[in-house]
């Protein structure tokens, strides 16, 4: 008996999940973009950490900028709805030559919440980039929905 | 939140209060029952047990006839016949009120839920559901419509240790198989995209889908009016399986809830009707329970 203050308790906070408006709010960590992070691999792939490069500017070729000489260990990025593939600018320090990464993908709207409604969600197919300051690139996820994951890991040797 | 809370509360104590009452109510019968118990008792050091008669009859027979030598019979006391007694049973039919009152919280769906149950033997009770239910949303981003129906199926057990056996009392813990069919579509859709300035109009055909669930109950029905009965239940709804549309999951599935979630939770209160249709014959063993050594 001593527990059933507890038990209503839980009860209550059930029932209260159970009636909420769910159209009402939109987590927007669900928003489907695309994730990166860079990585420092020395030792030839042994010794593998993350990195944060001191002044990041990125943005898609003929867009706003996205990131502007920020410090930044990872980015996230809007693939372009309207086509099948997105190329982006990639500047990481101001004394980098930068790189320009190009998504080929396919796309699919989903919903994605009574809240938040539907989105587009992608696969990425491949991703071409120049290797002047990126070493290599590695696909971890092709899904691009609305997980929040890291789908790319950049490394670099310097 | 406050008024999901205030909700809540209100029927809670609605709940609280049917078991006050009854409890008022119940104590006069409750000391009638005790009565009789004492009564019965009163006659026992009257009734001799038959095998006491044999050692007297034997002490009369002094004939010289040898009377055949049987082993000493060990008293052995007659078994009591079983008690016999007819349990009333029926169709209890109710409407959840609940589903009104989720109405005001989630405005795009309208629910209407009957509920019914059959007394099948002293404990058991077969439990029934039919269900309707309608969801229409409509915002600056898309706009969905859903309909379907759904029933349960399955059985309640009675917890409550009666003293009177014609009460119809329940506290009861239960557990249903459920059944949906749905229909949803969304008209029209746009997706607007801040940093590349689209918009990405589209539309979901109509899309039929069926759902299959599980649902634990625990829950009391209370006989607040004769034949009338108030009764909550919490339930928690385990989906098996569903073949909605890939990328496009309903809104509410219906008798279920959510149709994003693997379980949800849910709160019922009914008003119901108790029809009295027949009685069921329970036959009981009056003998001591034997003690496990």
């Amino acid at each position: 008996m001593k527990y059933i203050s507890g038990i209503i308790a839980i009860l209550l906070l059930s029932v209260f999940a159970a009636c909420e408006d769910e159209t009402k709010s939109c987590d927007q960590t669900l928003i489907s973009d695309l994730g990166m992070n860079f990585k420092k691999d020395t030792l030839q792939g042994f010794l593998v950490k993350d990195t944060i490069w001191p002044k990041v500017t990125m943005y898609a070729l003929g867009r706003d900028s996205i990131v502007k000489k920020q410090p930044r260990s990872s980015v996230f990025m809007s693939l372009d709805p309207l086509a099948d593939s997105s190329r982006f600018y990639l500047k990481l320090d101001s004394t980098m030559i930068p790189d320009t990464l190009t998504f080929r993908y396919k796309r699919k709207q989903n919903f994605v919440s009574p809240g938040c409604g539907f989105a587009t969600f992608f696969t990425l197919d491949t991703v071409i980039t120049t290797y002047h300051t990126i070493d290599s690139l590695h696909i971890n996820n092709r899904e691009v929905n609305s997980t929040n994951d890291t789908h790319i890991s950049l490394f670099f040797i310097y | 939140m406050i008024r999901t809370f205030l909700y809540s509360l209100s029927i809670s104590l609605a709940g609280l209060l049917t078991q006050a009452t009854q409890a008022q109510v119940k104590p006069a019968g409750d000391t009638s029952i005790k009565k009789t118990a004492v009564d019965t008792s009163a006659p026992k050091p009257v009734q001799r047990p038959p095998a006491t008669a044999a050692p007297a009859r034997k002490a009369a027979d002094t004939s010289g006839r040898k009377p055949a030598q049987h082993p000493p019979v060990a008293a052995v006391p007659a078994k009591k016949p079983d008690s016999v007694y007819y349990v009333p049973g029926g169709l209890r039919l109710g409407i959840d009120i609940s589903r009104f009152a989720l109405h005001f919280f989630q405005p795009y769906r309208t629910d209407v839920a009957v509920q019914a149950d059959v007394r099948l033997n002293k404990k058991l009770y077969g439990a029934f559901e039919v269900g309707y239910n309608r969801t229409s949303h409509s915002d600056t981003s898309y706009t969905y419509k859903g309909s379907g129906a759904y029933t349960t199926i399955g059985v309640d057990y009675d917890f409550l240790k009666k003293k009177d056996p014609t009460d119809k009392n329940m506290v009861y813990g239960g557990i249903h198989y459920g059944f949906a069919r749905n229909s949803y579509e969304a008209p029209a859709y746009n997706i607007h995209n801040q940093y590349w300035d689209s918009e990405t109009p589209g539309s979901f055909p109509k899309t039929n889908m069926t759902a299959h669930w599980i649902e634990l109950t625990f829950g009391m029905r209370v006989e607040a009016l004769p034949n009338l009965f108030l009764g909550w239940a919490v339930r928690e709804k385990i989906m098996l399986a569903n073949n909605a549309a890939e990328g496009f999951d309903p809104i509410i599935i219906p008798g279920f809830g959510s149709g994003s979630k693997s379980s949800q939770f849910d709160m019922t209160y009914t008003v119901s009707y108790y029809i009295p249709l027949y009685k069921i014959k329970i036959r009981e063993s009056r003998e001591p329970k034997k003690k496990k050594d």
